[in-house]
């Protein structure tokens, strides 16, 4: 009975400890791509970035980036939104495997390219 | 009692103390690789964070600014570190296996081209202790290659130091390659 009750502790236990393994190691995760979400967010800055739409890789994390044209609402919004587009930057940043995936997204709004 | 009553409950008890010793080389093994991996995930979030931080409100005076692939050196207001706070000149290079951060206040007295008076008010800070790699490379316009010096060359041919508009850190420590840190400065331009 005392073994019984020893081996059920111990995996409970075991249980905790793995869990708590793993969730240190997600944390490690979500930093690491963070700091890619940012740096990408910071490389696509550019102002001519209209139709951006790359796609990278650093070790097992896979990026992606993209802008669209920001719709605004009114028609003198709409020119002023034509003659200088506002651009919404998403960056989409995802990991893990196929079992569990991971993924995070930063997004900003920055300003098009102004067609000349 | 007799003598095999005991000899089983010594296999018992062996058994017992053997899984229980087990189990807490186990724990503590595990504990100790929280804590390393929680340690390096702190430090890869606040260097990373600090470093994006006061690099994008960097001043862009180019007298202030000077970066090569070794090292950086940049104005920026600091909120506090230490006893450090204000308009600070700020210097990031490795040293052995340490990442330092020196710190110098911004005196506009100072003859441009002296150097500032390094660590003289606050002491160098590590911000990594086992860095086996550190680098810096710099994109001077937007649509321009990766260069290893913030410089531009002038129209009479002569080089000058220039803010960047992009900086990118590449630091490797002896445990894991950190992504690369991209920072855009945002040209900020002080009064005075």
């Amino acid at each position: 009975m005392a073994i019984v009750i020893l081996s059920l502790s111990l995996g409970v236990l075991y249980q905790a400890a793995v869990g708590a393994t793993r969730n240190a190691r997600v944390a490690a995760e979500y930093s690491r791509a963070i700091v890619i979400a940012e740096s990408v967010l910071a490389d696509s800055l550019s102002p001519m970035t209209n139709d951006l739409s790359i796609q990278g890789q650093f070790e097992d994390i896979r990026w992606s980036a993209s802008t669209r044209e920001l719709p605004v609402e009114g028609p003198s919004d709409s020119d002023l939104n034509s003659a200088n587009p506002l651009l919404l930057l998403e960056v989409r940043v995802t990991w893990g495997d196929e079992d569990r995936p991971r993924a995070l997204a930063l997004s900003t709004v920055i300003a098009g390219q102004v067609d000349q | 009692m007799t003598l095999v009553e005991v000899m089983v409950a010594s296999v018992v008890f062996a058994m017992v103390m053997l899984a229980t010793i087990t189990a807490m080389r186990t724990f503590a093994t595990s504990y100790e690789r929280i804590v390393a991996a929680g340690a390096e995930a702190n430090v890869l979030r606040e260097v990373s964070h600090f470093l994006r931080e006061s690099l994008r409100n960097a001043v862009a005076e180019s007298s202030n600014f000077r970066g090569d692939k070794r090292q950086l050196m940049w104005l920026a207001p600091l909120d506090r570190a230490g006893s450090a706070g204000g308009l600070q000149h700020m210097r990031l290079r490795r040293q052995g296996d340490e990442l330092i951060l020196s710190f110098a206040p911004y005196d506009s007295e100072r003859p441009q081209g002296e150097e500032p008076p390094w660590g003289d008010f606050v002491a160098d800070y590590p911000l990594i202790r086992d860095v086996q790699r550190f680098e810096l490379a710099y994109k001077m316009e937007a649509d321009s290659a990766w260069v290893g010096a913030a410089i531009h060359t002038l129209a009479d041919g002569n080089e000058a130091d220039q803010v960047p508009w992009e900086i990118r850190i590449s630091i490797e420590t002896s445990s894991s390659v950190w992504p690369p840190i991209l920072v855009h400065p945002d040209a900020v331009v002080v009064e005075r």
